[in-house]
């Protein structure tokens, strides 16, 4: 009896164990790898395979970010099981190099290249690596600016001139001075969140910016345009126009429900964050393109948010997946009536990159929210005269790190921006042993 | 007397072995393995996807070198200082007045000061991430009240491990007392008795029989308590993501985000290394008291 237990015991542990190895049925899906909200886009997806009668099912797995989405694939390659790697994931740039390096991903150049003058300019510039191309964008995130318009009467001060930084800054000191310093012009995240988004996808790249010089070296701590967005943010972080909050914290919406914060700068998502979270302040809120620098004079850099097919080997899903990205960027009708009823679920919806849906007379319809002002109208207006993104590479996830950290102790207060810059600059070398 | 004959013990040798067996086949898949791998991976430099490079001991050298590790490492020692010099004691206390025949309502106030150890540290630490909130935070609230200046608990460098540090010593806490507590009630009662009966009051009965015949008991909640210390991850990554600027980051983070987040996983193994080095210290030195206090 002894035995017998022993023996089934170990035969179940046994089986146990290999039975986590069990490869799902993947047959009949198109699945995905993604994060942040991805609903909305399956319901598209999926939408196109039944019209396709495909019989597949598109299947969004979720997860917490970009880089536990890498986590995945690392984790999934690593123990050998190639056959549970999705179609498709979502990825950032960086990531995007190291898997085409470990050959992961999929050279969809072929398949996209005919396409490619449909879509608004450098619409694949970040899907491209060594000259191939490697992902599918969904959409561009401009850069804006979303105002409070009450604010702006209430104080007797003219948005438009928040058109260059200058201007931006000079409105923050009127809105402190005229409300004895309770309206901030904008609002500043103690964490990682100051360097990803008001500088490496904000400033930045409007100030004409670098990190790297063209051979990998650090000129962070020596590039007058990084001194530039520095100096501009420093500005308002010193004169008290930024209010410490949490990004998309309950917090930072309570403030500006309270009409404590004026303006939100940087990436058009905030249209759905102001949607979703401050639906009371319906018509309160308007947007424009991002202020420029006088003295560089581009728009705001667009980033891309993309699908990169993987490498599994299955040509015809391949295929399949891109014709389905190729169906949201430029099938008007169906991309027009999937943004209305997103909207009409308080869902996300992104707005199109290619010139032809940006010029269908939908995307220039009024909207409620901002007052009966056309947001889509704005973005479009947001993608003119791009300023060029921050050239990445191998470097930029550790990179992205250090600056951070900095950036967080200038931010609290506990260093100020020259020694800032020069612990930065002196990090990145020792560090990531540059010169 | 006679002898089992060979086969027999043989086979009682063998079901000893295949009832452990699931155990050490567990061990070895899941502690044994990687531990030997993450040494090896130590010694490489690897993002997980492409070509491991050899770099010998380049990883430890650039720890040395590497503030932020540091930094890290000085606020685990803090983290696990904090929690020794405040949960202990109170631990301590409670359970004492927990175990104290004139205590009443006993059970109810077990049952409320156990409920932070059975709740998510997640789901604590958002709502202490709403206490510690700079705008719209109790605490702060409280100190306006009472004429004080607001802190900027979460956002600045100087005061981002309180909170840290606090929801560690709130969940902490309970599991220790009832530890301390099943020690306090294998106390033997006449001893008490006795020390009553020569005049001793509380403080004297406190320290001269309650401390000394749990001593075993707290020098092992102590072990422990050092070691859930420097493991500490969920309170820092809730509450203040370990900013700003890494104040509040705790070594095993720091680890985390070398490996999950920069995808460097020799270097975060290093990390371990150095860090379960650190443990090996401090576990001997632990071990090496007990033993002279239990007198072994």
């Amino acid at each position: 009896m002894k035995r017998f237990l022993a023996i089934a015991l170990t035969l179940v542990l046994a089986f146990g164990t290999l039975g986590m190895h069990a490869v799902a049925e993947t047959e009949d899906k198109l699945t995905i790898w993604s994060y942040g909200t991805p609903e909305y886009m399956r319901i598209y997806f999926q939408r196109y395979l039944d019209r396709e009668n495909t019989g597949l099912t598109a299947e969004m797995a979720n997860y917490s970010g970009e880089a536990e989405v890498r986590q995945q694939i690392m984790m999934t390659v690593n123990a050998g099981a190639m056959d549970d790697l999705p179609t498709a994931i979502s990825t950032f740039p960086v990531s995007m190099q190291v898997l085409v390096e470990a050959g992961l991903l999929a050279d969809i150049t072929d398949y996209v290249t005919p396409y490619i003058d449909q879509f608004v300019e450098g619409a694949f510039d970040q899907a491209t690596y060594n000259g191939r191309i490697y992902g599918m964008p969904y959409t561009l995130q401009p850069k804006m600016m979303f105002y409070n318009q009450e604010i702006f009467d209430r104080y007797e001060i003219d948005p438009e001139r928040m058109s260059t930084f200058k201007g931006y800054i000079e409105v923050g000191r009127e809105l402190l001075e005229k409300s004895e310093g309770k309206v901030k012009l904008s609002y500043v995240d103690p964490s990682s969140y100051t360097w990803r988004y008001w500088f490496r996808r904000g400033l930045m790249p409007q100030a004409n910016a670098r990190i790297w010089d063209e051979n990998g070296n650090v000129v962070f701590d020596t590039d007058p345009g990084t001194r530039l967005a520095m100096e501009t943010f420093n500005t308002m972080l010193t004169e008290g126009m930024l209010m410490n909050v949490g990004i998309f914290s309950a917090e930072q919406y309570e403030a500006a429900r309270q009409g404590e914060i004026a303006t939100y700068y940087i990436e058009s998502f905030w249209d759905t964050f102001l949607r979703g979270n401050l639906q009371d302040m319906s018509g309160a809120w308007r947007c424009m393109p991002a202020p420029v620098f006088d003295e560089v004079g581009t728009a705001g850099a667009q980033v891309i948010a993309m699908y990169c097919p993987v490498n599994t080997g299955d040509e015809e899903k391949t295929k399949l997946f891109v014709d389905m990205l190729l169906d949201f960027n430029l099938n008007a009708a169906e991309r027009n009536q999937w943004t209305e009823d997103m909207l009409a679920m308080d869902y996300a919806t992104e707005h199109p990159i290619t010139k032809e849906l940006q010029a269908d007379p939908y995307w220039t319809e009024a909207s409620d929210f901002y007052g009966g002002q056309s947001y889509r109208q704005m973005v479009t207006k947001s993608f003119e005269n791009p300023s060029e993104n921050l050239p990445v590479n191998l470097n930029d996830a550790e990179a992205d790190t250090i600056i951070s950290s900095e950036m967080e102790k200038w931010v609290s207060g506990a260093q100020d921006m020259e020694t800032t810059i020069e612990a930065i600059g002196r990090e990145l070398r020792t560090r990531l042993n540059l010169q | 007397m006679k002898a089992r004959p060979h086969s027999a013990r043989k086979n009682e040798v063998m079901h000893a072995y295949l009832f452990i067996s699931p155990f050490f086949l567990l061990f070895i898949i899941f502690q044994l393995y990687p531990l030997v791998w993450s040494f090896i991976l130590g010694f490489y430099k690897w993002n997980g996807l492409t070509q491991k490079i050899f770099v010998g001991l380049d990883n430890y050298r650039m720890l040395l070198n590497d503030g932020q590790f540091w930094t890290t490492m000085y606020n685990t020692l803090w983290y696990a200082v904090a929690n020794i010099l405040i949960t202990l004691p109170l631990s301590v206390l409670l359970g004492v007045l927990l175990c104290s025949p004139l205590m009443r309502g006993g059970r109810v106030f077990k049952t409320v000061l156990v409920l932070p150890y059975v709740t998510s540290t997640v789901a604590a630490g958002i709502i202490f991430s709403m206490l510690f909130s700079s705008h719209i935070g109790v605490i702060n609230g409280m100190l306006k009240a009472l004429g004080l200046n607001p802190v900027g608990w979460l956002n600045t460098m100087e005061w981002s491990k309180y909170p840290v540090a606090l929801l560690s010593i709130w969940r902490n806490t309970p599991w220790y007392m009832l530890i301390i507590m099943s020690a306090l009630l294998g106390v033997d009662a006449h001893l008490y008795e006795a020390a009553r009966i020569d005049g001793a009051n509380a403080w004297q009965r406190l320290v001269k029989i309650t401390l000394p015949c749990i001593m075993p008991v707290l020098m092992f909640s102590l072990i422990n308590l050092t070691i859930d210390s420097v493991r500490i991850f969920t309170e820092p990554y809730v509450l203040t993501a370990g900013g700003p600027g890494a104040s509040s980051m705790s070594a095993i983070q720091y680890l985390y985000t070398n490996a999950f987040e920069t995808f460097k996983l020799g270097y975060a193994s290093a990390v371990g290394y150095v860090l379960t080095f650190f443990l090996i210290i401090v576990s001997v030195f632990y071990f090496k008291s007990l033993r002279q206090q239990s007198g072994v």
